[in-house]
């Protein structure tokens, strides 16, 4: 016999197996997911959930489809939750500390309680990305933000109302185009392509008989 | 946190490490041509002939397709009989991009660019795409030693030359481009410190030209791409699935009506032109398979698209995977990234952890570890120490008056009265030894340490106080000999 659990969704008891998920678990109960459910592999950020265990005092957060059930757990899932993404032209503006006073400003209001950092289900350090940003320090803010999927966790618990995840976008996004080395094979290789120095070739390639295509593949050479 | 291996998977881990040793040691034989055909005959799903119907309406009809996607081929239209008043319009553009994925948010962004008015509609949301989850790479040639040639050539044999040459070409003369546009846009591609492009082996290739963004490639892109398309405010109607495409008088997609997905609400929207970028097929787990797809990859779009017309391509062959988790059943169908193909890894799983690690050699035993080490030691290799830190450490034991080296000299001065006191009491507590010598909790506790690895006392046992070991003349013996 399956060992089997007792869970509460939106505060009603159901009996489900042990070994599922939140997510597979609504499903065995019956529930059919439209919203707050995404990739189902911990990559999309779209199934943020609060639960609490019965007895015990914390809320805790987690992401459904990688988090399993538990005995007497009260799970509410968070399809949605409101946050306030400011728009730029990424064209425009440059790595500077200024460019966060001015699109994110309520992060220089964070009180430094560390509540985001423990709602991160990706174990994250969010609140020292937020301390990064705060100085302008974008590439060290990127990297700390690296493996951020956007559930919003940490916006959920923010009592100084940031919402974290578009912070490590911007610091991502100005690192990327403005502070990471410019790289210039690709910027050879492009130009070549457009001035046609492959069309010939690629012609070529094209027009040959499939045989032959199938001996140049069968002993190309391959870089160790 | 996670049930353990099931039996069956422990025979096969089991055989994995039966096998190691001979396969570390062996570089594997490239198969040619015949036995790579062999084997895919076996094994791979396309060659299974009871998976496949024959299409019997459409573009396609008399062609094979699996029997999932046939079945929904001959499905009647859902708005059969709705009614829908389609010159009621909801929403008017000139590019209506139907997907939220990377493709859908490209199309939309390069439509903005051009000027046009171009709305998203999406079944989910923005993103929730299987472009989130590619953690693989994406490949271009780009480097010195590639050429979009090879990068043809690679291609094309990797599909079994069955391939559309002119796709094939597109998508190795573009690739280049396509990688600095998302660059400029600001996708964090890994590169090293003069900004080359740290590039890696995928499945198939022939030239290092998979380039990433640590784990999380995929993410990053379409975290990148939506955040573009929030800032251009393109409409994107989420939860909103095409659910049939509107032709005008000539024939030409006109629109599409679509339906929320809460509501269950109808509406219609009028567009120009009709791109559709949506996802694959993989939820519909054709033959069983698991799947690394998105939730949405049911195939709305192959559907939506035939059903006004548009021929298949490939639909009688599907891209199997060949890395994916097998357990626990909660990750079951998990996209194991392609990088491993060219790097002959394996995964390790660690209990309670979310997400499988990626760790070179996978299974190590206790056992293993200590071979290794014994083997290290049977090489019989001479220990050399350095005689400038050997003068350091010994100018270091003899300031502080002591070291663990030489007993004699270790032991505190309150050693033997405390040992005696212990043992007439047969009481071994470190606050009797404070109150009894008038001394701190911490010279008390190394004394009381001193006795144990003495064995005149036992080791801490919790609560209750240690053990005395030795009787009044054993102790006495000792002190004789060792202090």
């Amino acid at each position: 016999m399956e060992k089997m659990v007792n869970v509460y969704f939106s505060g009603k008891r159901y009996s489900v197996p042990a070994d599922l998920t939140i997510m597979t678990a609504m499903e065995y109960a019956g529930y059919t997911w439209k919203r707050g459910c995404g990739c189902r592999h911990g990559f999309c950020g779209a199934c943020a959930t609060v639960y609490r265990i019965k007895g015990k005092n914390e809320l805790k957060t987690c992401l459904a489809c990688q988090t399993q059930v538990e005995e007497g757990m009260y799970v509410a899932s968070i399809p949605f939750f409101p946050t306030d993404k400011r728009t730029y032209e990424i064209g425009d503006i440059r790595p500077t500390q200024q460019i966060m006073m001015e699109l994110y400003p309520e992060i220089y209001s964070c009180i430094g309680c560390n509540a985001c950092t423990k709602a991160c289900p990706q174990d994250l350090n969010v609140m020292q990305y937020i301390a990064y940003a705060q100085r302008g320090e974008f590439e060290k803010c990127a990297e700390e933000s690296f493996d951020c999927i956007g559930c919003g966790c940490c916006t959920v618990r923010c009592p100084a109302g940031i919402s974290h995840p578009h912070v490590g976008v911007l610091a991502r996004r100005l690192t990327g185009k403005y502070i990471a080395p410019k790289t210039e094979h690709l910027e050879t290789r492009v130009e070549e392509v457009n001035k046609g120095e492959y069309d010939e070739l690629i012609e070529q390639i094209m027009q040959k008989p499939i045989t032959e295509i199938q001996e140049l593949y069968n002993t190309r050479e391959i870089e160790k | 946190m996670y049930t353990p291996y099931p039996e069956n998977m422990m025979e096969s881990i089991k055989k994995v490490e039966a096998t190691r040793a001979e396969r570390m040691s062996t570089e594997p034989r490239r198969l040619t041509a015949d036995e790579k055909d062999a084997l895919l005959k076996e094994f791979h799903p396309d060659y299974n002939p009871d998976a496949f119907a024959e299409i019997k309406v459409g573009p396609n009809k008399g062609q094979k397709a699996p029997v999932e996607l046939a079945e929904m081929l001959h499905s009647t239209s859902r708005i059969l009989n709705e009614d829908i008043d389609i010159t009621k319009i909801d929403y008017d553009v000139d590019v209506l991009v139907i997907g939220g994925g990377g493709a859908g948010s490209s199309c939309a962004i390069e439509a903005h660019n051009a000027g046009a008015n171009v709305m998203i509609v999406t079944k989910l949301r923005i993103g929730d795409a299987n472009t989130m989850m590619a953690e693989g790479g994406i490949q271009a040639a780009d480097k010195e030693n590639d050429s979009p040639v090879q990068h043809y050539l690679d291609c094309f044999g990797g599909g079994h030359f069955a391939a559309r040459p002119e796709l094939v070409r597109r998508l190795v003369m573009e690739a280049p481009d396509a990688i600095k546009w998302l660059n400029e846009l600001g996708v964090m591609f890994d590169k090293d410190a003069d900004g080359r492009m740290v590039t890696t082996h995928g499945g198939g290739t022939s030239r290092k030209r998979m380039h990433a963004c640590k784990d999380y490639s995929g993410a990053e892109i379409m975290r990148t791409l939506r955040d573009e398309v929030l800032n251009r405010k393109i409409p994107v109607v989420e939860f909103t699935s095409a659910v049939e495409i509107i032709k005008d008088e000539k024939g030409q997609a006109a629109g599409a009506v679509l339906l929320n997905m809460e509501t269950g609400d109808y509406s219609v929207a009028r567009a120009k032109t009709v791109v559709i970028a949506t996802g694959g097929a993989g939820r519909m787990h054709y033959q069983g398979f698991p799947t690394s797809n998105h939730y949405g990859a049911t195939a709305d779009g192959l559907i939506l698209g035939y059903r006004a017309g548009v021929p298949l391509l490939y639909q009688d062959s599907i891209q199997y995977h060949p890395t994916g988790v097998a357990h626990p059943v909660q990750l079951q169908g998990a996209l194991v990234t392609e990088k491993l193909l060219g790097k002959g890894d394996m995964l390790f799983y660690p209990q309670g952890y979310p997400k499988p690690a990626r760790v070179q050699g996978a299974f190590i035993s206790d056992d293993e570890v200590e071979d290794v080490v014994n083997f290290l030691k049977d090489q019989n290799i001479i220990t050399q120490y350095s005689p400038d830190i050997e003068q350091q450490m010994k100018s270091v034991s003899a300031a502080t008056g002591g070291g663990t080296s030489d007993t004699s000299s270790a032991f505190d001065e309150y050693f033997v009265e405390a040992g005696r006191f212990i043992i007439e009491k047969d009481k071994a507590s470190i606050g009797m030894l404070q109150r009894v010598f008038k001394i701190g909790f911490n010279r008390a506790a190394r004394i009381m340490d001193q006795l144990c690895e003495a064995g005149v006392v036992g080791e801490e046992e919790g609560t209750k106080p240690r053990k005395v070991l030795m009787s009044p003349e054993q102790f006495e013996s000792f002190v004789e000999e060792a202090v």
